[in-house]
């Protein structure tokens, strides 16, 4: 008798517990939508790919912020129903939206188009069989005359075109220009001049450098991207990816010890407890008010720094990162920000392709997103002073301006969260936590990046990298 | 159990002397408690800026307006109505399928009723990441992702076999002499159960209902993944509308942190006497 | 099996065979059949393909290939692994002591006194109602390494309380227990309160008039008592540490530096940021068999006779 009920308030409990505890994820940011609005608008007479009945095509996108989501239904979905008026737009802001779009791909349904956070997921997509070959459109749509060349292959598997890119972006160094000039400092080109005023400031009780990964774990990617471009140099880390050069070559390695001495000395907000535990709230603040002095950060932060700088709108900018080491030039390490596939089970590939092309076909719309919606939707098209709207923030057109100039010389860098494998992208993103606690020396990281990327390339699992 | 089952009141207090020494340790347990829930009301009647200067004290303007605000911006007027119907249908739908099997466990033993306790003790042990996709798979072919009734259907799943073994325990203490008189008397099975059973273990439905419906309303993994459509959003998704990765304004979060958690501390207090009761007269004794 | 020797046989009457067989078994397997038909579509079913998949090297989408024991292989040698099942343990022992400890002290005082019981007992309880993402939500803000807690003491002077609770890799496992047990601790609290309802209050008497203090009668009676409940709880205690995965991932997903890995975060990192989700099913059921050998034990103990 006791035994039973003994044993059944287990399983009871078990039960509860089970569902009381396997229960969520990430906090992604997330806001209600509103509904999408009534799509029927006066055709302006385009082209339009399918005829007959209207046909829907779905979208799961990021969940940006509230003020955000009602311009890229605007802009996005009304200009390109107008563009093809038998095709009806279904966006949505999802949350968790790569967890989520996974399973639901995964289990052959999920919208037509699937959104991914760069091309080492869409490998995943494309080897599961899961995304349709886009070859056929690049050639109908003209998408290699619209799309810079590096930024379209990387779209490539085995030839073959998976995926576009929605957005791209470099990382930067941001800055407060009260902070620089109420302390004397200019933008440092050189290691030495970083090195100069990050001493300064940690005297003067600032942060160095604002930086934290409690938000988010890439943080850890973002400064090692900087640091291997920067410190090894863009064409040394060209030959590693293309497998003519270690990643425990003493370069690397010296970039990573390099990273891990500034971590102990404290430039990233005193040390890496504080780094550890400090979220992108705080982060923004520490910038805007003069707390802090410098922000190693993508140029999606455009959208973010307009909101941290609201009382001091004027404040903000943004260089590229000092060249670390004597020699070499300093250069944007760039990326893919997400891609856009289409899902292999939607019913109707020839209008979702319709849908991508939208994003691509009208300088003047890509313009304007980018505009009310800075940061996300930067999409890797040739766009002039004249296609923005007017008051369009300058630090941004010249951003652009400065990235499309990289792409077209070729004279650019590499993130690696595009031109790395998927699992050497994850083991810097999660060990680099272990080289900044002291619980893994830089030369170990380095060989056992190393270990894996060798893996990754005999399993054929390296992304696209252009030539140089 | 060798003891009563039925509620033994007035016995309480157990000792007149010195209970200064209780009161004292019970109010510093009731300061740990109580801290962060306070901190959480001072900063829903703050504003962003003061917040930034004071983030853990009593407001020095009260103001109130955070509480629309995050009406307005987690859309609670939707999400709650959909929570609401999420748990209405959960509790009533655990209540059933549970209260029939813990009939049926607690009174008619039946062969392979061991094993099928088993089972339920294996299949509650994994993990949820185990079962996600193929269950996702299998509800969008059955048209129940996007649908209230089908997270219901999840839930009634997933809280069952719990309430089961609740309210089995309570079952298995009623004396059999009570059933075989009313059988005795020519009543059927059903009459059984309705003029015996659930009259004697209705704390027990309750029990269960408040740990189902708490389930219901605060979970979300579940919640995230199988509904998109804005207009059926749970409760716990109008929360995440205010953790913006870059920004994050404290006083509109710990609004909506209590507009979601209000019901539901007002239904425990509501219940909150019956639930003790329940958990006294039967089951988590073992 | 486990519940049969214990059921109260159901009263036998004089009835034809194929009737009886109704009675006796049709009947109640129909009164089981919705709760064994939702639990076999929503759980059973989709959890025994993904068993297939801990045997096989998948990256999560497409095909899968037949690995046999590698990943179990792989998982003996991982470090992390190794890492997170410790940390698993840790977490074990802290909620094997900390949470019943306060709980049962709680509940012994609270028993005790009359007024202002019912404050005290919805006020412990309170956190557990509280969904874990506002939870989590609320403590981040009272932790926050800019303008939390630790640097608000420390302006009052107390330098040593400025603390990263979440930062700081050697505590930060700790961070997260205190949180969880914030919440979770009133819950027990009111199981062993309602549990010591029931002790033969005779017994505090001639306990008393044999000049007995709290302690002893704490020892000797109360706990003795309310023993199914509390061993119960430590049951579920550590199955529950074996599961452990909402606030660790919710304030730390684990980190810095694995410092809170747990099997959970592990299985779901693994499965949807690096693509391993055979690996990721290969801990999932590892956990699951932990958890199992653990209720077994419990389950053979209590048959042997040991009175717990």
């Amino acid at each position: 008798m006791k035994a039973s009920k003994l044993i059944s308030a287990t399983f009871i409990f078990t039960a509860l517990i089970v569902s009381a505890c396997a229960t969520p994820f990430t906090q992604a940011p997330a806001t209600q939508m509103p509904a999408t609005p009534s799509p029927t608008q006066a055709a302006a007479g385009e082209t339009s790919i399918v005829a007959g009945e209207k046909v829907k095509i779905t979208w799961w996108t990021e969940n940006p912020e509230e003020q955000y989501q009602q311009p890229l239904i605007e802009n996005f979905v009304n200009g390109c129903q107008t563009d093809n008026p038998n095709i009806e737009i279904e966006l949505k802001f999802t949350e968790n939206l790569n967890d989520v779009l996974r399973t639901a791909v995964q289990a052959g349904s999920g919208p037509d188009i699937i959104q991914t956070p760069g091309p080492a997921f869409v490998a995943e997509y494309v080897r599961a069989g899961l995304v349709s070959d886009l070859t056929p459109y690049e050639q109908k749509f003209g998408w290699r005359d619209i799309i810079f060349p590096w930024a379209l292959d990387v779209g490539k598997l085995d030839g073959k075109l998976y995926s576009l890119p929605l957005t791209y972006e470099a990382m930067v160094m941001w800055y407060n220009k009260k902070t620089l000039a109420a302390n004397n400092w200019n933008v440092p080109t050189t290691r030495a001049e970083l090195e100069k005023i990050a001493e300064e400031a940690k005297a003067k009780g600032l942060y160095p450098f604002v930086n934290g990964n409690a938000g988010w774990k890439g943080v850890n990617e973002w400064l090692v991207s900087t640091w291997y471009n920067n410190y090894a140099g863009a064409d040394n880390v060209y030959r590693a990816l293309k497998g003519d050069l270690r990643w425990d070559d003493t370069l690397f390695v010296e970039a990573i010890a390099l990273l891990k001495d500034y971590m102990d000395k404290g430039y990233f907000r005193g040390g890496k407890q504080s780094y550890f535990a400090t979220d992108f709230p705080e982060i923004e603040a520490d910038l805007a008010t003069g707390k802090g002095v410098f922000d190693f950060a993508g140029t999606w932060a455009f959208q973010n720094k307009p909101v941290a700088f609201t009382e001091n709108p004027d404040d903000w900018d943004w260089a590229p990162a000092p060249s670390l080491r004597d020699g070499v030039r300093s250069s944007f390490p760039i990326g893919i920000g997400s891609t856009l596939s289409i899902n292999a089970a939607s019913k109707n590939p020839d209008a979702a392709a319709a849908v991508l092309h939208c994003v691509y076909s009208n300088p003047r719309r890509a313009a304007k997103i980018i505009h009310d919606f800075p940061g996300e939707w930067v999409v890797p098209i040739t766009l002039t002073k004249e296609d923005f709207p007017v008051g369009t923030d300058p630090r941004f057109i010249r951003a652009l301006e400065a990235l499309a100039a990289a792409s077209k010389s070729g004279d650019y860098g590499y993130t690696t969260w595009t031109f790395w494998p998927a699992k050497s992208d994850q083991f810097i993103i999660e060990q680099m936590d272990a080289v900044f606690d002291g619980k893994m020396t830089p030369e170990e990281f380095s060989r056992q990046l190393q270990e894996i990327y060798a893996q990754e390339a005999k399993d054929g699992k390296l992304p696209p990298v252009p030539s140089r | 159990m060798t003891h009563t089952h039925l509620p033994v009141l007035f016995k309480l207090s157990r000792r007149t002397p010195s209970l200064l020494p209780n009161y004292v340790i019970l109010t510093l347990l009731a300061l740990f408690v109580a801290g962060p829930l306070i901190v959480l009301l001072f900063n829903s009647l703050k504003t962003t800026s003061e917040i930034g200067v004071n983030p853990l004290g009593p407001p020095i303007y009260i103001q109130f307006q955070n509480f629309p605000d995050a009406w307005n911006k987690g859309n609670y007027a939707v999400t709650i109505r959909n929570s609401v119907i999420v748990v209405a249908g959960t509790v009533t739908g655990v209540c059933l399928i549970a209260g029939l099997a813990a009939y049926a466990l607690a009174r008619l033993n039946a062969p392979g009723f061991g094993l099928f306790s088993l089972y339920l003790l294996v299949g509650t042990t994994l993990p949820i990441t185990l079962f996600l996709v193929p269950l996702f798979f299998l509800w969008t072919r059955l048209g129940l992702t996007d649908n209230l009734f089908g997270l219901m259907v999840i839930y009634w799943a997933t809280f069952s076999p719990f309430a089961t073994f609740l309210l089995r325990s309570y079952m298995v203490a009623i004396p059999a002499d009570f059933e075989d008189a009313a059988r005795v008397d020519g009543a059927n099975d059903w009459q059984v159960i309705r003029h015996v059973i659930i009259p004697i273990v209705w704390p027990g439905f309750l029990t269960v209902a408040l740990v189902a419906g708490l389930g219901a309303w605060n979970e979300y993994i579940l919640a995230y993944t199988f509904i998109q459509n804005d207009e059926l959003k749970t409760v716990v998704t109008s929360f995440s509308a205010f953790t913006g990765r870059f920004t994050r304004d404290w006083g509109l979060t710990s609004a909506g942190a209590i507009i979601m958690t209000l019901p539901v501390i007002a239904f425990f207090l509501l219940l909150q006497r019956r639930f003790i009761e329940g958990l006294t007269q039967g089951g988590l004794k073992g | 099996m486990l519940t049969s020797t214990s059921i109260r046989p159901f009263p036998t009457r004089a009835t034809p065979r194929s009737s009886r067989f109704i009675q006796r078994v049709i009947k109640p397997w129909l009164l089981l059949l919705p709760l064994l038909f939702f639990n076999v579509v929503v759980i059973l079913a989709p959890s025994l393909g993904t068993i297939y998949y801990a045997f096989t090297d998948w990256s999560g989408l497409g095909d899968a290939q037949w690995t046999g024991l590698a990943n179990f292989q792989r998982l003996l040698g991982d470090t992390i692994f190794w890492r997170a099942f410790g940390n698993n343990l840790i977490w074990c022992i802290l909620f094997l002591t900390v949470p019943i400890g306060m709980a049962l002290l709680g509940a012994s005082l609270l028993a005790n006194i009359r007024r202002g019981q019912t404050f005290f007992r919805v006020l412990y309880f309170a956190p557990y109602v509280i969904a874990s993402v506002v939870v989590t939500a609320l403590w981040r803000n009272i932790f926050n390494p800019s303008m939390g807690i630790g640097v608000q003491l420390a302006k009052l002077g107390l330098l040593w309380a400025d603390i990263k609770f979440l930062g700081d890799s050697n505590i930060v496992l700790y961070s997260v227990a205190f949180i969880d047990n914030w919440h979770w601790w009133g819950f027990l609290l009111v199981i062993y309160f309602a549990a010591m309802q029931s002790v033969d209050y005779s017994l505090y008497e001639h306990a008393r008039l044999e000049g007995a203090n709290r302690w002893q009668e704490f020892i000797h009676i109360t706990l003795p008592g309310i023993r199914p409940t509390l061993v119960f709880t430590l049951l579920i205690t550590v199955i529950f540490s074996f599961l452990a995965f909402e606030y660790v991932w919710l304030l730390t997903q684990g980190g810095p530096a694995n410092a809170s890995e747990m099997l959970s975060t592990m299985a779901y990192k693994s499965a949807f940021r690096r693509f391993e989700a055979g690996y990721a099913a290969a801990i999932g059921l590892t956990t699951s068999v932990i958890c199992l050998v653990f209720g077994t034990l419990f389950v053979a103990l209590r048959r042997r006779g040991w009175e717990i």
